[in-house]
Protein backbone atom coordinates (compact mmCIF):
# COMPACT_ATOMS: atom_id res chain seq x y z
CA UNK A 1 0.00 0.00 0.00
CA UNK A 2 2.72 2.40 1.01
CA UNK A 3 4.64 1.38 -2.02
CA UNK A 4 1.67 2.17 -4.21
CA UNK A 5 1.33 5.60 -2.65
CA UNK A 6 4.99 6.27 -3.27
CA UNK A 7 4.59 5.24 -6.87
CA UNK A 8 1.62 7.55 -7.33
CA UNK A 9 3.51 10.44 -5.77
CA UNK A 10 6.48 9.68 -7.97
CA UNK A 11 4.28 9.62 -11.06
CA UNK A 12 2.63 12.93 -10.19
CA UNK A 13 6.00 14.46 -9.43
CA UNK A 14 7.33 13.30 -12.76
CA UNK A 15 4.28 14.72 -14.51
CA UNK A 16 4.76 18.08 -12.86
CA UNK A 17 8.42 18.05 -13.83
CA UNK A 18 7.56 17.21 -17.39
CA UNK A 19 5.05 20.02 -17.50
CA UNK A 20 7.62 22.38 -16.01
CA UNK A 21 10.10 21.48 -18.71
CA UNK A 22 7.46 22.14 -21.33
CA UNK A 23 6.59 25.46 -19.76
CA UNK A 24 10.23 26.48 -19.56
CA UNK A 25 10.70 25.65 -23.21
CA UNK A 26 7.83 27.95 -24.10
CA UNK A 27 9.87 30.81 -22.74
CA UNK A 28 9.37 32.24 -19.28
CA UNK A 29 11.24 35.43 -18.56
CA UNK A 30 12.66 37.07 -15.56
CA UNK A 31 12.97 40.43 -17.31
CA UNK A 32 9.32 40.94 -17.99
CA UNK A 33 6.33 40.30 -15.85
CA UNK A 34 4.46 39.90 -19.12
CA UNK A 35 5.91 39.68 -22.55
CA UNK A 36 5.22 38.55 -26.08
CA UNK A 37 7.49 38.01 -29.05
CA UNK A 38 7.08 38.73 -32.72
CA UNK A 39 9.55 36.55 -34.58
CA UNK A 40 10.71 36.35 -38.15
CA UNK A 41 11.07 39.97 -39.16
CA UNK A 42 13.22 40.07 -42.26
CA UNK A 43 14.27 42.76 -44.67
CA UNK A 44 15.90 41.73 -47.92
CA UNK A 45 17.34 44.03 -50.53
CA UNK A 46 16.68 43.44 -54.19
CA UNK A 47 19.22 43.20 -56.99
CA UNK A 48 19.41 45.27 -60.14
CA UNK A 49 20.92 43.18 -62.88
CA UNK A 50 20.23 42.66 -66.57
CA UNK A 51 21.68 41.41 -69.82
CA UNK A 52 21.19 42.59 -73.39
CA UNK A 53 21.61 41.32 -76.93
CA UNK A 54 21.34 42.93 -80.33
CA UNK A 55 19.45 41.51 -83.29
CA UNK A 56 19.20 43.01 -86.78
CA UNK A 57 16.83 42.70 -89.69
CA UNK A 58 18.23 42.03 -93.12
CA UNK A 59 18.82 45.15 -95.16
CA UNK A 60 18.14 45.52 -98.86
CA UNK A 61 21.86 45.66 -99.50
CA UNK A 62 24.07 42.81 -100.55
CA UNK A 63 25.20 41.31 -98.29
CA UNK A 64 22.10 41.94 -96.27
CA UNK A 65 23.91 42.61 -93.04
CA UNK A 66 25.49 45.77 -94.42
CA UNK A 67 24.25 49.28 -94.91
CA UNK A 68 24.05 51.09 -98.18
CA UNK A 69 22.60 54.23 -99.59
CA UNK A 70 18.88 53.82 -99.25
CA UNK A 71 19.22 50.58 -97.34
CA UNK A 72 18.90 51.19 -93.64
CA UNK A 73 19.81 48.75 -90.90
CA UNK A 74 17.10 48.04 -88.35
CA UNK A 75 18.39 46.87 -85.02
CA UNK A 76 16.72 45.64 -81.84
CA UNK A 77 18.28 45.78 -78.40
CA UNK A 78 16.65 43.07 -76.30
CA UNK A 79 17.05 43.49 -72.57
CA UNK A 80 16.58 40.68 -70.07
CA UNK A 81 16.09 41.17 -66.34
CA UNK A 82 18.43 38.91 -64.37
CA UNK A 83 17.98 40.55 -60.98
CA UNK A 84 14.89 40.92 -58.83
CA UNK A 85 14.20 44.59 -59.53
CA UNK A 86 12.54 46.42 -62.37
CA UNK A 87 14.64 49.32 -63.61
CA UNK A 88 14.88 52.34 -65.84
CA UNK A 89 17.44 52.35 -68.62
CA UNK A 90 18.81 54.44 -71.42
CA UNK A 91 21.12 53.62 -74.29
CA UNK A 92 24.07 55.65 -75.52
CA UNK A 93 26.57 54.96 -78.27
CA UNK A 94 30.20 55.48 -77.51
CA UNK A 95 33.68 54.60 -78.76
CA UNK A 96 32.62 55.05 -82.37
CA UNK A 97 35.56 54.64 -84.75
CA UNK A 98 35.69 53.91 -88.46
CA UNK A 99 38.03 51.73 -90.41
CA UNK A 100 40.05 51.76 -92.50
CA UNK A 101 41.51 54.82 -90.87
CA UNK A 102 42.20 57.94 -92.87
CA UNK A 103 39.20 58.07 -95.15
CA UNK A 104 38.30 61.46 -96.48
CA UNK A 105 34.75 60.78 -95.28
CA UNK A 106 34.18 58.95 -92.03
CA UNK A 107 31.23 56.59 -92.03
CA UNK A 108 30.69 57.07 -88.31
CA UNK A 109 30.17 60.76 -89.01
CA UNK A 110 27.62 59.96 -91.67
CA UNK A 111 25.30 57.65 -89.81
CA UNK A 112 22.10 58.67 -88.16
CA UNK A 113 20.23 56.70 -85.53
CA UNK A 114 16.49 56.82 -85.07
CA UNK A 115 14.70 55.18 -82.16
CA UNK A 116 11.22 56.21 -83.18
CA UNK A 117 11.26 59.23 -80.92
CA UNK A 118 14.19 61.21 -82.24
CA UNK A 119 16.95 61.14 -84.82
CA UNK A 120 20.52 61.81 -83.80
CA UNK A 121 23.95 61.34 -85.25
CA UNK A 122 25.45 58.02 -84.28
CA UNK A 123 28.25 59.54 -82.25
CA UNK A 124 25.83 61.66 -80.23
CA UNK A 125 23.10 59.07 -79.80
CA UNK A 126 21.50 59.00 -76.38
CA UNK A 127 18.07 57.49 -75.92
CA UNK A 128 15.50 58.71 -73.48
CA UNK A 129 14.67 56.79 -70.30
CA UNK A 130 12.54 53.67 -70.56
CA UNK A 131 11.11 51.42 -67.88
CA UNK A 132 12.25 47.89 -68.54
CA UNK A 133 8.93 46.23 -67.68
CA UNK A 134 7.16 48.50 -70.16
CA UNK A 135 9.80 48.59 -72.91
CA UNK A 136 12.14 45.61 -72.84
CA UNK A 137 13.14 46.14 -76.48
CA UNK A 138 14.60 49.26 -78.05
CA UNK A 139 14.28 49.51 -81.83
CA UNK A 140 16.94 51.48 -83.68
CA UNK A 141 17.30 52.34 -87.36
CA UNK A 142 20.68 53.28 -88.81
CA UNK A 143 20.64 55.50 -91.88
CA UNK A 144 23.38 56.82 -94.12
CA UNK A 145 23.09 60.55 -94.61
CA UNK A 146 25.26 60.74 -97.73
CA UNK A 147 25.56 58.64 -100.84
CA UNK A 148 29.12 59.72 -101.44
CA UNK A 149 31.26 56.94 -102.82
CA UNK A 150 33.92 57.79 -100.28
CA UNK A 151 31.72 56.02 -97.75
CA UNK A 152 31.95 52.71 -99.55
CA UNK A 153 33.52 49.72 -97.81
CA UNK A 154 33.95 51.29 -94.42
CA UNK A 155 33.17 49.87 -91.02
CA UNK A 156 32.00 51.84 -88.04
CA UNK A 157 32.73 50.09 -84.74
CA UNK A 158 30.96 51.31 -81.64
CA UNK A 159 29.58 50.27 -78.29
CA UNK A 160 26.04 50.32 -77.05
CA UNK A 161 26.29 51.44 -73.44
CA UNK A 162 23.09 50.55 -71.61
CA UNK A 163 22.84 52.25 -68.25
CA UNK A 164 20.22 51.16 -65.73
CA UNK A 165 19.08 52.64 -62.47
CA UNK A 166 16.39 52.11 -59.85
CA UNK A 167 12.87 52.69 -61.03
CA UNK A 168 12.09 54.88 -58.03
CA UNK A 169 15.11 57.18 -58.27
CA UNK A 170 16.25 59.70 -60.88
CA UNK A 171 18.99 58.90 -63.33
CA UNK A 172 22.54 59.67 -62.34
CA UNK A 173 21.73 59.81 -58.67
CA UNK A 174 22.44 57.38 -55.89
CA UNK A 175 20.86 54.03 -55.32
CA UNK A 176 21.40 50.91 -57.35
CA UNK A 177 22.80 51.15 -60.86
CA UNK A 178 24.15 48.80 -63.46
CA UNK A 179 25.69 49.00 -66.91
CA UNK A 180 25.86 46.65 -69.85
CA UNK A 181 28.01 47.16 -72.95
CA UNK A 182 27.51 45.51 -76.32
CA UNK A 183 30.05 45.92 -79.07
CA UNK A 184 28.62 46.39 -82.54
CA UNK A 185 29.69 47.48 -86.01
CA UNK A 186 28.14 48.63 -89.25
CA UNK A 187 29.83 48.02 -92.58
CA UNK A 188 28.90 49.83 -95.74
CA UNK A 189 28.19 47.97 -98.90
CA UNK A 190 29.42 49.57 -102.15
CA UNK A 191 26.25 50.81 -103.70
CA UNK A 192 25.59 51.70 -107.30
CA UNK A 193 26.13 55.32 -108.28
CA UNK A 194 23.38 57.78 -107.68
CA UNK A 195 20.31 56.22 -109.23
CA UNK A 196 19.01 57.59 -112.50
CA UNK A 197 16.58 60.42 -112.06
CA UNK A 198 12.92 59.79 -112.34
CA UNK A 199 11.27 62.31 -114.54
CA UNK A 200 7.98 63.55 -113.36
CA UNK A 201 5.69 65.35 -115.67
CA UNK A 202 2.32 66.23 -114.28
CA UNK A 203 -0.56 66.10 -116.68
CA UNK A 204 -2.31 69.41 -116.41
CA UNK A 205 -4.65 71.35 -118.51
CA UNK A 206 -4.44 75.07 -118.35
CA UNK A 207 -6.92 76.98 -120.36
CA UNK A 208 -7.28 80.66 -120.95
CA UNK A 209 -4.29 81.49 -118.87
CA UNK A 210 -0.97 82.88 -119.78
CA UNK A 211 0.70 81.77 -116.65
CA UNK A 212 -0.16 79.49 -113.80
CA UNK A 213 1.46 78.28 -110.66
CA UNK A 214 1.28 74.64 -109.96
CA UNK A 215 2.07 73.04 -106.67
CA UNK A 216 2.50 69.34 -106.55
CA UNK A 217 3.31 67.34 -103.46
CA UNK A 218 4.93 63.99 -103.96
CA UNK A 219 5.74 62.04 -100.85
CA UNK A 220 8.32 64.09 -98.98
CA UNK A 221 9.06 66.38 -101.88
CA UNK A 222 7.25 69.49 -102.76
CA UNK A 223 7.42 70.71 -106.31
CA UNK A 224 6.57 74.13 -107.50
CA UNK A 225 6.09 74.75 -111.15
CA UNK A 226 5.86 78.00 -112.95
CA UNK A 227 4.53 77.49 -116.39
CA UNK A 228 4.26 79.67 -119.38
CA UNK A 229 1.54 78.98 -121.83
CA UNK A 230 1.97 80.11 -125.38
CA UNK A 231 -1.66 80.42 -126.15
CA UNK A 232 -4.98 78.77 -125.53
CA UNK A 233 -4.54 76.30 -128.27
CA UNK A 234 -0.95 75.34 -127.74
CA UNK A 235 -1.29 72.95 -124.86
CA UNK A 236 1.48 70.78 -126.19
CA UNK A 237 3.92 73.64 -125.83
CA UNK A 238 3.61 73.82 -122.09
CA UNK A 239 7.02 73.94 -120.50
CA UNK A 240 7.30 73.45 -116.81
CA UNK A 241 10.31 74.51 -114.85
CA UNK A 242 10.09 72.26 -111.89
CA UNK A 243 12.19 72.65 -108.81
CA UNK A 244 11.98 70.15 -106.00
CA UNK A 245 12.52 71.08 -102.45
CA UNK A 246 12.99 68.33 -99.93
CA UNK A 247 10.71 68.52 -96.93
CA UNK A 248 12.26 67.11 -93.75
CA UNK A 249 10.18 64.48 -92.04
CA UNK A 250 8.00 65.79 -89.25
CA UNK A 251 9.29 64.49 -85.94
CA UNK A 252 8.01 64.85 -82.44
CA UNK A 253 10.11 67.37 -80.54
CA UNK A 254 12.15 65.88 -77.76
CA UNK A 255 13.69 67.85 -74.94
CA UNK A 256 17.43 67.92 -74.80
CA UNK A 257 17.92 66.24 -78.10
CA UNK A 258 19.59 67.44 -81.20
CA UNK A 259 17.27 68.70 -83.85
CA UNK A 260 16.88 66.23 -86.68
CA UNK A 261 18.99 67.00 -89.69
CA UNK A 262 16.98 67.75 -92.82
CA UNK A 263 17.42 65.59 -95.79
CA UNK A 264 19.77 67.45 -98.15
CA UNK A 265 18.19 69.37 -100.92
CA UNK A 266 18.15 67.33 -104.04
CA UNK A 267 19.03 68.44 -107.47
CA UNK A 268 16.33 69.88 -109.62
CA UNK A 269 13.99 67.32 -111.01
CA UNK A 270 15.80 64.42 -109.45
CA UNK A 271 13.99 61.95 -107.31
CA UNK A 272 15.53 58.76 -106.09
CA UNK A 273 13.65 55.48 -106.23
CA UNK A 274 13.64 55.31 -102.45
CA UNK A 275 11.64 58.44 -101.98
CA UNK A 276 8.38 56.66 -101.72
CA UNK A 277 5.69 55.39 -103.96
CA UNK A 278 5.18 57.61 -106.92
CA UNK A 279 2.35 56.95 -109.26
CA UNK A 280 4.36 57.38 -112.40
CA UNK A 281 1.39 56.47 -114.55
CA UNK A 282 -0.51 59.44 -113.39
CA UNK A 283 2.35 61.84 -113.23
CA UNK A 284 4.39 61.19 -116.36
CA UNK A 285 3.70 61.95 -119.94
CA UNK A 286 5.43 59.49 -122.19
CA UNK A 287 7.73 61.08 -124.68
CA UNK A 288 7.95 64.36 -122.86
CA UNK A 289 10.76 64.84 -120.39
CA UNK A 290 10.88 68.10 -118.62
CA UNK A 291 14.24 69.74 -118.51
CA UNK A 292 15.66 67.76 -121.36
CA UNK B 1 10.46 -5.63 -11.09
CA UNK B 2 11.21 -4.91 -14.75
CA UNK B 3 7.50 -5.09 -15.53
CA UNK B 4 6.78 -2.61 -12.75
CA UNK B 5 9.34 -0.16 -14.18
CA UNK B 6 7.81 -0.35 -17.62
CA UNK B 7 4.37 0.27 -16.20
CA UNK B 8 5.68 3.17 -14.16
CA UNK B 9 7.37 4.67 -17.20
CA UNK B 10 4.22 4.43 -19.25
CA UNK B 11 2.28 5.97 -16.42
CA UNK B 12 4.71 8.89 -16.24
CA UNK B 13 4.40 9.42 -19.98
CA UNK B 14 0.63 9.26 -19.84
CA UNK B 15 0.48 11.66 -16.91
CA UNK B 16 2.73 14.11 -18.70
CA UNK B 17 0.53 14.01 -21.77
CA UNK B 18 -2.56 14.50 -19.65
CA UNK B 19 -1.03 17.46 -17.89
CA UNK B 20 -0.09 18.98 -21.22
CA UNK B 21 -3.57 18.54 -22.59
CA UNK B 22 -4.99 19.98 -19.41
CA UNK B 23 -2.79 23.06 -19.84
CA UNK B 24 -3.62 23.66 -23.46
CA UNK B 25 -6.98 21.99 -23.53
CA UNK B 26 -8.89 25.11 -22.66
CA UNK B 27 -7.40 26.99 -25.55
CA UNK B 28 -7.94 24.10 -27.89
CA UNK B 29 -11.53 23.79 -26.87
CA UNK B 30 -12.24 27.42 -27.70
CA UNK B 31 -13.90 27.92 -31.03
CA UNK B 32 -12.27 31.35 -31.29
CA UNK B 33 -10.33 32.20 -34.44
CA UNK B 34 -7.29 33.36 -32.54
CA UNK B 35 -4.85 30.92 -31.06
CA UNK B 36 -3.36 31.15 -27.60
CA UNK B 37 -3.98 33.42 -24.68
CA UNK B 38 -2.24 36.81 -24.68
CA UNK B 39 -2.76 37.14 -20.94
CA UNK B 40 -2.42 40.63 -19.54
CA UNK B 41 -0.55 41.87 -22.61
CA UNK B 42 -2.52 41.70 -25.85
CA UNK B 43 -0.28 42.96 -28.65
CA UNK B 44 -1.60 43.38 -32.18
CA UNK B 45 0.87 43.84 -34.99
CA UNK B 46 -0.46 45.97 -37.79
CA UNK B 47 -3.83 44.85 -39.09
CA UNK B 48 -3.69 41.42 -37.50
CA UNK B 49 -6.96 40.78 -35.70
CA UNK B 50 -5.33 38.23 -33.38
CA UNK B 51 -2.86 39.15 -30.65
CA UNK B 52 0.63 37.74 -30.48
CA UNK B 53 0.76 34.57 -28.42
CA UNK B 54 2.98 31.56 -28.14
CA UNK B 55 0.97 29.95 -30.89
CA UNK B 56 0.24 32.96 -33.06
CA UNK B 57 2.94 35.07 -34.65
CA UNK B 58 2.95 38.11 -36.87
CA UNK B 59 6.23 39.59 -38.07
CA UNK B 60 6.71 43.34 -37.94
CA UNK B 61 8.60 43.38 -41.23
CA UNK B 62 8.67 41.00 -44.13
CA UNK B 63 10.18 43.05 -46.91
CA UNK B 64 11.60 41.72 -50.15
CA UNK B 65 13.26 43.78 -52.83
CA UNK B 66 13.89 46.69 -50.49
CA UNK B 67 15.88 49.37 -52.31
CA UNK B 68 17.50 52.69 -51.43
CA UNK B 69 14.82 55.28 -51.01
CA UNK B 70 12.28 52.76 -49.72
CA UNK B 71 10.67 52.91 -46.32
CA UNK B 72 8.25 50.67 -44.52
CA UNK B 73 6.10 51.57 -41.56
CA UNK B 74 4.77 48.92 -39.25
CA UNK B 75 2.68 49.57 -36.19
CA UNK B 76 1.71 47.77 -33.07
CA UNK B 77 -1.17 48.19 -30.63
CA UNK B 78 -0.23 47.32 -27.06
CA UNK B 79 -2.97 46.91 -24.50
CA UNK B 80 -2.55 46.79 -20.75
CA UNK B 81 -4.84 44.18 -19.22
CA UNK B 82 -2.75 43.75 -16.10
CA UNK B 83 -4.98 45.84 -13.89
CA UNK B 84 -2.20 48.24 -12.96
CA UNK B 85 -0.13 50.90 -14.78
CA UNK B 86 2.65 49.42 -16.88
CA UNK B 87 5.73 50.62 -18.70
CA UNK B 88 5.56 49.21 -22.22
CA UNK B 89 9.00 48.14 -23.35
CA UNK B 90 10.39 46.99 -26.66
CA UNK B 91 13.57 45.16 -27.47
CA UNK B 92 15.18 43.47 -30.45
CA UNK B 93 16.08 39.81 -30.33
CA UNK B 94 17.49 37.08 -32.55
CA UNK B 95 19.72 39.36 -34.61
CA UNK B 96 23.07 38.09 -35.76
CA UNK B 97 25.94 38.57 -33.38
CA UNK B 98 28.65 39.40 -34.00
CA UNK B 99 27.18 41.37 -36.84
CA UNK B 100 28.78 41.06 -40.25
CA UNK B 101 30.07 44.21 -41.88
CA UNK B 102 27.65 43.58 -44.72
CA UNK B 103 24.59 43.16 -42.51
CA UNK B 104 21.84 45.44 -43.63
CA UNK B 105 21.12 46.48 -40.06
CA UNK B 106 24.20 48.66 -40.20
CA UNK B 107 22.62 51.06 -42.68
CA UNK B 108 18.87 50.75 -42.34
CA UNK B 109 17.42 53.49 -40.21
CA UNK B 110 14.64 52.94 -37.71
CA UNK B 111 12.41 55.26 -35.81
CA UNK B 112 9.89 54.36 -33.14
CA UNK B 113 7.14 56.80 -32.32
CA UNK B 114 4.00 56.98 -30.24
CA UNK B 115 0.71 57.76 -31.90
CA UNK B 116 -0.56 60.80 -30.07
CA UNK B 117 -3.83 60.95 -31.98
CA UNK B 118 -4.92 63.49 -34.57
CA UNK B 119 -1.96 62.56 -36.71
CA UNK B 120 0.56 63.57 -34.07
CA UNK B 121 3.48 61.29 -33.38
CA UNK B 122 6.03 61.56 -30.66
CA UNK B 123 9.47 60.19 -31.44
CA UNK B 124 10.71 57.66 -28.92
CA UNK B 125 13.76 56.25 -30.65
CA UNK B 126 15.42 57.67 -33.76
CA UNK B 127 13.49 60.03 -35.97
CA UNK B 128 14.43 63.00 -38.11
CA UNK B 129 16.38 64.78 -35.42
CA UNK B 130 18.25 61.78 -34.09
CA UNK B 131 18.59 59.12 -36.73
CA UNK B 132 19.33 55.63 -35.51
CA UNK B 133 20.34 52.55 -37.41
CA UNK B 134 18.74 49.20 -36.91
CA UNK B 135 22.00 48.05 -35.38
CA UNK B 136 21.75 50.81 -32.79
CA UNK B 137 18.25 49.60 -32.05
CA UNK B 138 19.55 46.08 -31.56
CA UNK B 139 22.30 47.25 -29.26
CA UNK B 140 20.07 49.58 -27.27
CA UNK B 141 18.45 46.72 -25.38
CA UNK B 142 15.15 47.50 -23.72
CA UNK B 143 13.58 50.74 -24.85
CA UNK B 144 10.82 52.27 -22.80
CA UNK B 145 7.92 53.10 -25.06
CA UNK B 146 5.48 54.81 -22.73
CA UNK B 147 3.31 54.18 -19.71
CA UNK B 148 -0.04 52.54 -20.34
CA UNK B 149 -2.90 52.88 -17.92
CA UNK B 150 -4.87 49.78 -16.94
CA UNK B 151 -7.32 48.80 -19.66
CA UNK B 152 -5.84 51.29 -22.10
CA UNK B 153 -4.08 50.73 -25.38
CA UNK B 154 -1.38 52.65 -27.20
CA UNK B 155 -0.26 52.49 -30.80
CA UNK B 156 3.39 52.71 -31.72
CA UNK B 157 4.94 53.05 -35.16
CA UNK B 158 8.16 51.40 -36.25
CA UNK B 159 9.50 52.89 -39.46
CA UNK B 160 12.45 51.39 -41.29
CA UNK B 161 14.01 53.31 -44.15
CA UNK B 162 16.80 52.65 -46.62
CA UNK B 163 18.75 55.87 -47.22
CA UNK B 164 18.76 56.72 -50.92
CA UNK B 165 22.41 57.80 -50.73
CA UNK B 166 23.45 54.16 -50.49
CA UNK B 167 24.43 52.19 -53.53
CA UNK B 168 25.37 48.88 -55.05
CA UNK B 169 27.34 47.62 -52.06
CA UNK B 170 24.04 46.75 -50.42
CA UNK B 171 22.41 44.82 -53.22
CA UNK B 172 21.12 41.45 -52.08
CA UNK B 173 21.82 42.06 -48.38
CA UNK B 174 19.46 41.00 -45.63
CA UNK B 175 18.85 41.36 -41.94
CA UNK B 176 16.68 39.28 -39.64
CA UNK B 177 15.46 39.88 -36.13
CA UNK B 178 12.66 39.38 -33.67
CA UNK B 179 11.00 41.88 -31.40
CA UNK B 180 9.97 41.34 -27.81
CA UNK B 181 7.37 43.54 -26.17
CA UNK B 182 6.61 43.40 -22.53
CA UNK B 183 5.96 44.97 -19.18
CA UNK B 184 9.19 44.91 -17.18
CA UNK B 185 9.52 43.07 -13.92
CA UNK B 186 11.11 45.60 -11.61
CA UNK B 187 12.49 42.95 -9.29
CA UNK B 188 14.67 41.08 -11.70
CA UNK B 189 17.22 41.88 -14.26
CA UNK B 190 17.99 39.67 -17.19
CA UNK B 191 21.14 39.84 -19.26
CA UNK B 192 21.10 38.16 -22.61
CA UNK B 193 24.46 37.19 -23.96
CA UNK B 194 24.47 36.42 -27.64
CA UNK B 195 26.61 34.01 -29.55
CA UNK B 196 28.02 32.24 -26.51
CA UNK B 197 28.06 28.65 -25.45
CA UNK B 198 28.10 27.20 -21.96
CA UNK B 199 31.59 27.54 -20.62
CA UNK B 200 32.27 30.82 -22.40
CA UNK B 201 33.09 33.80 -20.26
CA UNK B 202 31.28 37.06 -20.58
CA UNK B 203 31.94 40.16 -18.54
CA UNK B 204 29.26 42.76 -18.38
CA UNK B 205 28.22 45.59 -16.12
CA UNK B 206 25.10 44.71 -14.27
CA UNK B 207 23.48 47.39 -12.20
CA UNK B 208 20.56 45.45 -10.86
CA UNK B 209 20.54 42.74 -8.29
CA UNK B 210 19.84 39.06 -8.80
CA UNK B 211 20.80 38.84 -12.43
CA UNK B 212 19.82 35.89 -14.51
CA UNK B 213 22.28 35.25 -17.24
CA UNK B 214 20.75 33.86 -20.40
CA UNK B 215 23.06 32.34 -22.93
CA UNK B 216 21.78 32.58 -26.45
CA UNK B 217 23.74 30.13 -28.52
CA UNK B 218 24.26 30.36 -32.25
CA UNK B 219 21.78 27.52 -32.51
CA UNK B 220 19.03 29.50 -30.85
CA UNK B 221 19.03 27.35 -27.73
CA UNK B 222 18.59 29.01 -24.40
CA UNK B 223 20.76 28.05 -21.48
CA UNK B 224 19.74 29.65 -18.25
CA UNK B 225 22.14 29.99 -15.41
CA UNK B 226 22.08 32.11 -12.33
CA UNK B 227 25.45 33.70 -11.72
CA UNK B 228 27.10 35.39 -8.83
CA UNK B 229 28.44 38.86 -9.26
CA UNK B 230 30.29 41.38 -7.19
CA UNK B 231 29.77 45.10 -6.92
CA UNK B 232 32.63 47.27 -8.16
Amino acid sequence: MVSNIKEIVAILLAAVMGWSVLFAASGASALFSSRTISTGSTISVGTLSFAATEARDESICAPTDEICWGGDINSRLNLTQTGSLDFNYSVAISNAASSPVGNAMDICDNLQVSDGKKIQTLKDYQSGASLFSATPVLNLAFHLVSDDRLLHDQTCDFDYVIGAWQANLPSGGSGFTNKYVIHASITSDPWVATPAPVVIMPTVSILNSRTADLTLAIDQFQATASTTVADDTGGAAVMAALSFQAVPPVLAPSEGTQAPQPVPETADKVVTPTDGAIDSQALTTPGVAAGE
Amino acid sequence: MRKSLIIDGMAVLLATLLATFAFYGQALAKPALCQGDPGSLPVYVQDDSCPLTGSHNKAFFNEMNFVPGDSKISWVDIKNNSGQPQRATIKALDFSHPMAASDLARVLEISISLDGGNGRRTDIFGGPGAKKTLLQFFEAGEIHLSNIAPGKSNRYYLAVSFPSRLGNDWQGRTTDFSIIIGFPDNNNREVIVHGCLPGDKKQDKIAWSIPILRWLSPFGIFFRQAVAFHRN
